[in-house]
């Protein structure tokens, strides 16, 4: 079959075809790329043709007073918008933040300079690096999956459901249990008021709180005040949000914390998980589920039933400590003196083993030494910049497999290679992908690329403050679904800024072309120079940024000008 | 988006309410349909004649004929693209009235129908502001004027804009297609002079 005449493709693309000439040309269209570049271009036209003669003209004569009171009109209301957010969103978050102990310097410190300096980036890109071709693939899949009907709405509330998750227990602990098992409730001190008969969460914003020992509460615990404490028995989960939380009772729930300290005494029992963020977390109590938390300082000298995740600038399992799974630290400083009955797996600057760990050890860092009572049972596989130490008295199983990390080293390895060609065929295959599916997205972001400044300026806000924005959101339920929405979609245009650039730098070298398979060369040629670029040290890194910002910029640039609705005539 | 909706609805039985009493003569109704739909009508004026003094005659003179037809109109189907229907046959009149030879041999008959260079069509499309798109819409012949902007200001379909122009629904495209080409044209010595 031939290509689509230019009537037809014009018919076609604003819908006013008539229904047995759509389904002849049907098949043809959605396998011949070269009409469906004709029908994307006639659509785009239409749109940019009902933007400009739906855009109201304005008098030529009016225009410098217009601009001016516009000019003037904008600025007051950006400034009273700046204000409002400013009084209602930022200066209490602030507040709170400098009430757990993350204000001013500390924030600021912990955000930039720990998180510039810190040897884990390079984990994060490749994690970022193989999540982005399986978020894309994922979408790729839910949009060329054969079409039934209710699919897609399964896929979100399956995406919803999974966004939920973590409050289905609290949600199912809301549910009423038998009057006997209830038993009254002491929510505050120093004179506790009688619980409430039904066994609903309570949710309390106090200056300080207190559940006295002895003292029950039967349902989930939702509080915000400068200082918890937590002595008594909580048959519930707890939500603390405060300056300073001790729990020296029992939770036989979840217990998630966003806090300055977090003490867990000794004598504290938690049955559920601990998840906690907070500026400095001892715990020496006994906590039957797994722990995970993102704190400045982890300290645990209990033990953990389950497995140990932290992302910290020190985390020290004291000697006593027991973690009864695994542990997973990306911690800067890591200093292991207790007891891992599984496996451990770490990334960090410097670790001191000088414990017990029954399972293999698979690390990764600049420093290790490994102390005089260490008795590791599995095989210690370390990729480090500096050979380890290994003090006399250390006992090592199965033995230490050490690899160098040498500046340039991985070069050298097939495995490097291997690695590189994936990731570029990865690229290559979501570049192609998007580029049959979205045209489109593909034109408007070609038509962005003209815009730097504002593209470069688009990325570098969306960089910073869309995780931040939708950490905010995800403190709420409500937010949370969204959240985890925006950080999949910002996961996934991270990835695709490097297509994007490539696409620009493989016009910039070879010229732009209509030819479908000549725009694949360049989209080649661009991803090759990209992944060699990204191995030169400093500068890579640079380069890294550089086409994250702009690819972002471009994409958010592009995403507007397409759902920008055309204003209606009337 | 229910609460769009809800103000959408509201709108729309505003509007019809409106348009009972405009009927029965109600001064004040009147006074409504025109604040509300004459700044929409005069800019299709200006898009359709091409000059911005016809425009404001034409549109009082649209509204007169809006009070003698307003009787044929079914409340049960929508109202604007009758309104624009209305506007659009009168500046037909007006322009055939002017050009008394008829638009049947307009010399963008002859102009072939190319396919749309999807790369040149980007370029123009980045290059040129909406005022200059409306300064190379009032060159174009009468025709292809008002096919676009039946189609693309007031969004017609091609069964009404056959019904204004007075041709078979069949040749709408070829006229559309004719009059984004003749548009392109008009926009491209703007692109090479930078204007």
């Amino acid at each position: 079959m031939e290509h689509l005449d230019p009537i037809t493709a014009l018919l076609w693309s604003e819908g006013e075809l008539d229904a047995r000439t759509a389904s002849q040309w049907h098949r043809h269209i959605t396998l011949c790329s070269t009409c469906r570049q004709q029908i994307a271009a006639l659509e785009r036209e239409s749109r940019w043709l009902r933007n400009c003669l739906q855009e109201a003209p304005q008098p030529a004569a009016a225009r410098p007073r217009l601009a001016l009171a516009a000019a003037l009109s904008g600025t007051g209301l950006a400034l009273a918008g700046a204000l409002t957010v400013w009084l209602t969103l930022i200066a209490p978050w602030l507040h709170d933040s400098s009430r757990m102990g993350y204000g001013g310097q500390n924030l600021l410190s912990s955000l930039l300079f720990s998180a510039m300096f810190w040897n884990g980036w390079a984990s994060v890109t490749h994690i970022v690096e193989v999540l982005g071709p399986l978020a894309f693939l994922a979408c790729a899949w839910l949009l060329l999956r054969p079409r039934r009907a209710g699919w897609s709405r399964s896929a979100l509330g399956l995406l919803l459901l999974l966004a939920l998750s973590p409050f289905a227990k609290p949600l199912a602990a809301q549910t009423p249990r038998s009057p006997a098992s209830s038993r009254p409730a002491a929510p505050a001190a120093p004179a506790p008021p009688a619980a409430p008969a039904a066994p609903t969460p309570t949710a309390v914003h106090e200056n300080f709180y207190t559940l006295p020992a002895g003292a029950t509460v039967p349902h989930d615990l939702f509080i915000r005040a400068d200082d918890i404490r937590i002595d008594g028995t909580l048959d519930g989960n707890l939500f603390a949000f405060a300056q300073n939380v001790t729990i020296d009772g029992q939770v036989n729930g979840d217990v998630v914390v966003f806090s300055g300290t977090l003490h867990v005494a000794p004598a504290a029992k938690i049955g559920g998980d601990l998840i906690s963020f907070v500026h400095e977390m001892h715990m020496g109590g006994q906590l039957h589920g797994n722990y995970f938390g993102g704190n400045q300082v982890t300290d645990l000298s209990g033990s953990i039933g389950g497995s140990s995740v932290s992302w910290s600038q020190q985390l020290n399992l004291q000697p006593g400590a027991r973690v009864g799974g695994e542990l997973v630290s990306f911690d800067q400083i890591l200093d292991l003196e207790g007891a891992v009955h599984q496996g451990v797996l770490a990334t960090f600057q410097s670790a001191n083993l000088n414990g017990q760990v029954d399972g293999r050890l698979h690390l990764r860092g600049d420093r290790l030494n490994i102390g005089p009572v260490a008795r590791i049972g599995g095989r210690v596989m370390f990729h480090g910049r500096n050979r380890p130490t290994i003090e006399s008295g250390a006992q090592l199983g199965q033995g230490l497999q050490f690899e160098w990390l040498r500046p340039g080293a991985h070069w050298r390895s097939g495995k490097f290679y291997l690695f590189q060609a994936l990731a570029w065929a990865a690229a290559m295959l979501a570049g192609l992908v998007l580029w049959l599916l979205f045209p489109g997205f593909f034109a408007a972001v070609e038509r962005q690329r003209q815009r730097i400044g504002a593209s470069l300026g688009a990325g570098a806000v969306l960089l910073i403050a869309l995780p931040v924005l939708a950490v905010l959101a995800g403190i709420t339920l409500v937010g949370l679904p969204l959240a985890v929405i925006a950080l999949f979609c910002y996961l996934l245009a991270i990835y695709l800024s490097s297509v994007f650039v490539a696409v620009w730098l493989g016009n910039l070298l070879l010229g732009v072309t209509e030819s479908f398979w000549e725009n694949l060369l360049r989209l080649a040629l661009g991803l090759l120079l990209i992944r060699i670029v990204l191995q030169i040290p400093y500068a890579g890194g640079l380069a890294l940024l550089a086409i994250v910002v702009w690819g972002l910029g471009l994409q958010a640039l592009a995403a507007y000008e397409l759902f920008r609705r055309p204003r209606l005539a009337v | 988006m229910e609460s769009a909706r809800v103000a959408r609805l509201a709108k729309d039985n505003d509007l019809q309410r409106a348009l009972a009493l405009a009927r029965k003569g109600d001064a004040e109704a009147w006074g409504e349909l025109y604040r509300r739909f004459a700044p929409a009508i005069e800019r299709f004026c200006r898009h359709a004649l091409g000059n911005a003094q016809d425009a404001e005659d034409a549109t009082g003179d649209i509204f007169i004929k809006l009070r003698n037809k307003l009787d044929q109109y079914d409340p049960q189907r929508p109202f604007t693209p009758w309104l624009y229907r209305l506007a659009g046959n009168y500046c037909w009149d007006l322009l055939r009235q002017k050009n008394r030879r008829g638009f049947e041999t307009e010399a963008s008959d002859e102009l072939p129908l190319a396919a749309t260079h999807p790369g040149q069509l980007e370029q123009l499309m980045a290059s040129q502001s909406a005022e200059q798109i409306r300064h190379a819409l009032a060159q174009l012949p009468e025709r292809s004027r008002l096919a676009l902007t039946l189609r693309y200001y007031s969004d017609l379909n091609y069964e009404e804009i056959a019904e204004v122009l007075r041709l078979p629904r069949a040749y709408i495209g070829v006229v559309l297609l004719r009059a984004r080409q003749q548009l392109r044209q008009a926009l491209l010595p703007e692109m090479e002079t930078g204007a």
